[in-house]
């Protein structure tokens, strides 16, 4: 039988956009205003120091991206330098984010088209849940249908910014910028620290990097180039959108540069500027949707989750059943609409991924120098060090809140990780017992119901007894469901994941 | 053993079912869809303990099914 596998199908200009794409999404078109408040003009300064901190993780992601180009992106790279739980919390933390920010920038999709569409609190979710049943559907299909349509959707969305731009600059309203900092040094670092989200996503390539064409040159050019291209776009929007509204101004409005595009062009400048918008958000579900599947691949393919995600469609070469069961994840984080929890939760989680990649270079090439390096990060160890130090740095100046998140998704990812490392049957007993106190559960409900000891406002007899009868059907499901899981054939656990044997470029 | 796989996977798919109508219902109840939070007498401050247990009813109900429909 021919052995299916993931196909290297994606070129420069493919990558560049992936990386383009997963970074530009709705961030930018609503956190400049907040970010101007915080740091008045400066916030240009503070965008600049955003993207040369994001450019010192890049450069570690060009390298580990050139050298080991399997997929599974950082927790690749953290599996061959640590193993173990460092390399599954890496994953952990790079499936859950991925997730986090496809559900956010669906979420955010449905707010940014409620300029020109009424949507409503309760369509809103609906038409995330859409987006994102229409990205895995491409993202089934196909990498390369992924990436066509990620530089369709990208192409598009840099020549409306380009527009903007050329307007702005051709715009009566244009002043000389004055850069002042109203706040202080302090006010800018808070912007930094606040402002960094519009880079985060980037990283996307070194995801897909298993099917990249010609790795070795390719990921490392695709990674740089998105870093230094991001850092242009977003100084260029910055110093238009400030150039034509006061930072007093723009510091009160939703969408910054919706409002500054209606200055220069408009009421037709602002339904561009949000059709932009909506094509932000959209490239980065695609993209977000295409990493996280890779990366449950990955964990997969190590043992740590299912093998049924390790499955490759046989027609399309797509890993379709880990597509599908992160969207289903994704499409029910988008359902509860709560979009400031996914997206501190998906910060964080990028964050931790940045450090932990810079740690897995200086590791690497302590350890095994003479891996084949593509690419190798400039001015070693000071560029990875100063990677960690600024991420972390970043990181303090972030809410405790959202602090108090990554620790509960650490403390999510140690239970997953126990419940691996159990095995599988008694993990099965453990469910089947659940189940059955479940089934007990709802029979007591379905008992207090029946005998009206719990009586539903509003409800007449004969719906209270179909209620009853439905619950009762729910307990025995439930209470058959457990004894089957309890009373299955004992199987040997899984053997967990264990990094292999030191070999090629071990320095003993 | 064929009866026994066939049971397991009826169950097991039903199980599902019932997980993923226990989420369903827990988004009836934050948009108070056909007036679920009156009928069942759930004021604003109890609703997200409310939805907190229909999710984690539906999420065991639904990691429990799997076991039996992908059964090794």
């Amino acid at each position: 039988m021919k052995k299916v596998g993931l196909r290297r199908e994606l070129g420069l200009l493919q990558a560049t956009m992936f990386g383009i794409g997963g970074a530009i999404a709705a961030g930018i078109f609503v956190t400049l205003g907040h970010a101007t408040s915080l740091a008045g003009t400066a916030v240009i300064i503070a965008l600049l120091l955003c993207g040369v901190i994001n450019l010192f993780t890049m450069c570690s992601y060009a390298e580990l991206g050139a050298a080991l180009p399997k997929a599974g992106g950082e927790y690749t790279f953290s599996k061959i330098a640590y193993g173990g739980f460092v390399s599954f919390l890496t994953g952990w933390f790079e499936w859950t984010s991925n997730m986090f920010y496809a559900a956010l920038n669906a979420v955010g999709f449905a707010y940014i088209i409620s300029y020109i569409v009424p949507v409503s609190s309760f369509t809103a979710p609906l038409i995330a849940i859409a987006v994102i049943a229409v990205f895995t559907a491409i993202n089934v299909r196909g990498v390369k249908e992924v990436g066509t349509s990620q530089v369709v959707m990208i192409g598009i969305l840099l020549t409306i910014l380009l527009l903007y731009v050329w307007s702005g600059f051709n715009s009566a309203q244009m002043t000389a910028l004055q850069i002042s900092a109203p706040t202080g040094p302090l006010g800018v670092i808070h912007a930094t620290a606040y402002i960094f989200v519009v880079y985060l996503g980037a990283e996307a390539i070194a995801v897909a990097q298993a099917e990249v064409k010609d790795p070795g040159k390719t990921i490392p050019r695709a990674i740089l180039l998105t870093g230094v291209a991001l850092i242009v776009i977003y100084l260029l929007i910055a110093y238009v959108t400030l150039s034509i509204v006061p930072p007093e101004i723009l510091g009160r409005e939703a969408s910054p540069l919706c409002f500054a595009a209606k200055q220069t062009m408009g009421e037709i400048g602002m339904v561009i500027l949000v059709i932009a918008g909506t094509l932000a958000a959209l490239s980065s579900v695609n993209t977000s949707i295409m990493a996280q599947s890779r990366v449950a691949y990955a964990l997969s393919r190590d043992g740590y989750f299912p093998k049924a995600l390790l499955k490759i469609h046989g027609r399309f070469a797509t890993p379709h059943v880990a597509v599908v069961v992160g969207a289903i994840f994704t499409a029910v984080l988008a359902a509860t609409g709560v979009i400031n929890f996914v997206g501190y939760a998906s910060d964080f989680g990028f964050i931790i991924g940045f450090t932990l990649v810079n740690l897995s270079v200086i590791k690497l090439r302590r350890e095994r120098p003479l891996i084949e390096r593509p690419f190798k990060v400039p001015f070693f160890p000071y560029t990875p060090i100063l990677g960690i130090a600024t991420s972390l740095f970043l990181l303090a100046f972030i809410e405790a809140g959202v602090l108090v998140l990554g620790l509960e998704l650490i403390l999510l990812a140690v239970l997953a990780y126990y419940i691996r490392m159990v095995g599988y049957c008694r993990i099965r007993i453990a469910f089947g017992g659940i189940s059955l106190s479940l089934g007990g559960f709802t029979a007591l409900t379905a008992y207090l119901i029946g005998t009206s000891t719990i009586r539903l406002n509003g409800v007449d007899p004969s719906t209270t007894t179909a209620i009853f009868y439905i619950l009762l059907l729910v307990s025995i499901i439930q209470v058959l469901a457990g004894i089957l899981n309890v009373t299955a054939e004992p199987k040997l656990p899984l053997k967990p994941w264990a990094p292999p044997p030191p070999r090629r470029g071990y320095k003993k | 053993m064929e009866t026994r796989k066939t049971i397991t996977r009826v169950v097991g798919f039903a199980h599902c079912a019932v997980g993923a109508v226990s989420f369903v219902f827990a988004y009836f109840l934050y948009y108070n869809l056909f007036n679920v939070q009156v009928m069942l007498n759930v004021s604003a401050k109890d609703l997200f303990l409310y939805m907190l247990l229909f999710i984690v009813f539906g999420l065991l109900s639904i990691a429990s099914a799997l076991f039996l429909i992908f059964e090794q």
